[in-house]
């Protein structure tokens, strides 16, 4: 008995000891509100040298910026399309959660403006960029926000020199050299032992991680920013277990001609390829129809848009459309420029399709109408670049939308799509 | 009963023991609106619209101010200056000078609201300028103002004509009588004719096809800005719709006498002046 009143009387005293009550807030909301901005206001100022600032619109349009706030609502700034630095307001402001609003017209609000005389964009909604931020964390080297009317992205990270905010647009465009020197079409690289094909867009700053799981194409994609020699994503990419943030580090190897980076304690290679990882051969049969218009995008030559510089074409001359017209007529396919659905000129070119193999071969037909002399080598290569020997491999990237690469050396591609 | 009392007492004590004084602390509301370290701007406004007429100008974002569905930017503080000397000039002196500071003070509206960029419709129209309820004005377009461009100078400032107009109107109404003169002339698809197509149907401008309302503050806002001479030369231009619109400023000339003792050819005169002397 006197055992049962020992054992309950421990209990007693366990159970008492894990009572543990939590204080209430002392203060008031409000008052906890008001900490949080002046918190918020004083990260923002304290950083000497500023903020290197990445922004991704709605329309994933990414644009860095430099930022130095003065804790008395006045902040300067540049961008990396306008390098004047220009100062105009700024407030920190509990809105529905704690919010950074650049308030009156800056270099930032360029992007947001709805007249496209200012920057561009879409009539009515510029790039779907904002100028106010819900701040979604905040430490002293890094502030991650996100836009409240269009959702854009706002990452600020905190530079450490002057050096850092000079060379923060140097740094963007020496990693964007740097990943177009993988030329080929095909860029491999292997992840925990996955293989992996990357399509690395550097106009859009974004990068497509392609699996193929039982033949089946799987496109994981993100849009990155870089800081220093780190290409950081927006959002953390997963790919099956793994999750990336960021890639470390990265350098080209010229010798052995590669991308070399770190991911976590992972080197990773980012190595050039002259086939695909998986080839669908029946990708060619729902590319070529006969009697079929396409619109087709220049060609690209290691990475190099429009190598051959065939918008001179279309700059102010009438022309406003590439067309494609599969199977224009029997054994003839049509490269040819147009002006509102009206054929100007162009070059015939006959295709082969070997289905067994997926590919697509061509040899020049002949010219239609009369190539303007000034245009004549530009029109030319752009039908020569489909008679690759080897032919082309047909690469379906979307609903409707193919991708035609070189088979010789995959150096060379060109983009068709619903005209 | 002793019991009872002194239950009574200990209880009472006890109350009173447990009333504690909360303070209330209302500092850390903010109340009091936005605050931001003043700038000389913020100075020159509040000297010359805050304190003379207790109009706000609002010229640092605000959501909450203006359409939620509509990508709009704020101005160029660069801008804010300029378009309101041209206000205080233009439209407020004037007024002054004929009505005197008192009609000011009590017939502005309280508040404007400066946006840098216009609003753009679906319909492919954009708005320029709007009035809400005699309390509001916004005003579109500010980034684009350069006090040297006297066609932009004059576009800002018939804007502002008009809203004004709808803030008289909206105080007390015209007569009924003038939307009798050209019933059927209104038309919501306003923004599919030019000015000089209407102007045979009796209207001043495309846009006060819009509504009566519009219509009425189309033709104030116009014999304003563009001065006598140019409103002659338009009305007598317009062939068929000459009579429509004689019959329309005679309501207007009326309405500003009999209702606010405003004579018209005083107050175009002094506007007319005023444009012309902006620096």
């Amino acid at each position: 008995m006197k055992r049962i009143y020992f054992l309950l009387l421990t209990v007693i005293i366990c159970l008492s000891g894990c009572n543990k009550f939590e204080p209430t807030p002392v203060d008031t909301t409000d008052k906890r509100i008001n900490e949080t901005l002046d918190r918020y206001n004083s990260i923002l100022a304290d950083a000497e040298f500023g903020w290197k600032a990445y922004l991704l619109t709605n329309t994933d349009v990414a644009v860095d910026f430099t930022f130095k706030f003065d804790g008395k609502n006045r902040v300067s700034m540049n961008a990396e399309f306008d390098n004047q630095r220009s100062e105009s307001s700024y407030r920190v402001k509990a809105l529905q959660r704690p919010t950074l609003l650049f308030d009156t017209y800056s270099t930032l609000h360029k992007l947001s403006d709805p007249t496209p005389s200012v920057l561009g964009g879409a009539l009515g909604e510029g790039y779907a960029a904002d100028f106010e931020f819900a701040i979604v964390s905040a430490t002293t080297d890094k502030v991650v926000l996100e836009g409240t009317f269009n959702k854009s992205q706002l990452v600020l990270v905190k530079a450490k020199s002057q050096n850092e905010i000079d060379e923060t647009y140097n740094n963007t465009g020496t990693m964007l050299e740097k990943m177009a020197k993988v030329r080929t079409y095909f860029k491999r690289t292997v992840i925990n032992g996955g293989d992996y094909e990357l399509k690395i867009d550097n106009g859009n700053r974004k990068i497509d991680f392609i699996q193929y799981i039982d033949g089946v194409r799987k496109t994981t994609s993100g849009n990155f920013f870089v800081v220093d020699n780190d290409l950081n994503f927006f959002e953390p990419i997963v790919l099956g277990k793994d999750s990336l943030s960021s890639l470390d580090e990265i350098t080209y190897d010229a010798g052995a001609g590669y991308i070399k980076c770190k991911l976590g304690t992972q080197e990773l290679k980012i190595s050039e390829a002259n086939e695909p990882l998986f080839y669908d051969k029946t990708a060619v049969s729902r590319f070529w129809q006969a009697d079929r218009q396409l619109s087709f995008t220049p060609w690209v030559m290691d990475n190099v848009v429009d190598y051959l510089n065939d918008a001179s074409i279309t700059a102010g001359t009438g022309v406003n459309q590439r067309i494609a017209w599969l199977g224009y007529d029997e054994d003839l396919d049509l490269i040819a420029y147009g002006a509102n659905f009206s054929l100007r000129y162009g070059i015939g070119i006959t295709p082969t399709i070997d289905k067994s193999s997926g590919m697509l071969k061509y040899d020049v037909y002949g010219i239609l109408g009369t190539l303007p002399t000034v245009y004549r080598n530009i029109i030319i290569q752009t039908a020569l670049n489909f008679t690759d020997p080897k032919g082309l491999y047909v690469i379906e990237t979307g609903a409707n939308t193919f991708d035609l690469v070189t088979a010789t050396d995959a150096r060379r591609w060109i983009s068709l799509g619903p005209l | 009963m002793k019991k009872l009392l002194i239950c009574l007492i200990v209880l009472s004590v006890l109350m009173v023991g447990c009333t504690k004084e909360e303070k209330l602390n209302i500092e850390d509301l903010r109340l009091g609106g936005d605050t931001w370290v003043k700038t000389e701007l913020d100075n020159w406004l509040d000297e010359h619209f805050t304190v003379p007429y207790n109009i706000q100008v609002k010229y640092k974002w605000d959501r909450s101010e203006v359409n939620m569905d509509k990508t709009l930017v704020p101005p160029l503080e660069s801008k804010v200056k300029p378009v309101m000397e041209a206000m205080e000039h233009v439209w407020i002196k004037p007024y002054v000078a004929v009505k005197g500071e008192t009609f000011m003070k009590v017939m502005s509206q309280k508040q404007f609201v400066l946006v840098g960029s216009p609003e753009y419709n679906s319909n492919g129209t954009i708005v320029l300028g709007q009035a809400e309820g005699g309390k509001k004005v916004t005003l579109f377009v500010v980034n684009n103002f350069e006090k040297s461009n006297k066609v932009e100078v004059k576009r800002m400032l018939k804007t502002m004509h008009h809203e004004f107009g709808h803030i008289l109107h909206q105080k007390k109404m015209f007569t009924p009588a003038y939307a009798l003169i050209t019933p059927d002339g209104y038309d919501a698809t306003w923004f599919n004719y030019e000015d000089d197509e209407v102007l045979e149907l009796g209207f001043i401008s495309a846009y006060a096809r819009n509504t009566v309302e519009d219509d009425f503050v189309e033709m104030l806002a116009i014999m304003l800005t563009d001065g006598k001479t140019a409103f002659e030369a338009r009305v007598n231009s317009a062939g068929p719709g000459t009579a429509a619109l004689r019959a329309k400023e005679a309501i207007i000339r009326s309405y500003l006498k009999e209702t606010w003792d405003i004579d018209l050819d005083q107050l175009q005169t002094v506007t007319q002046e005023a444009i012309n002397s902006l620096k």
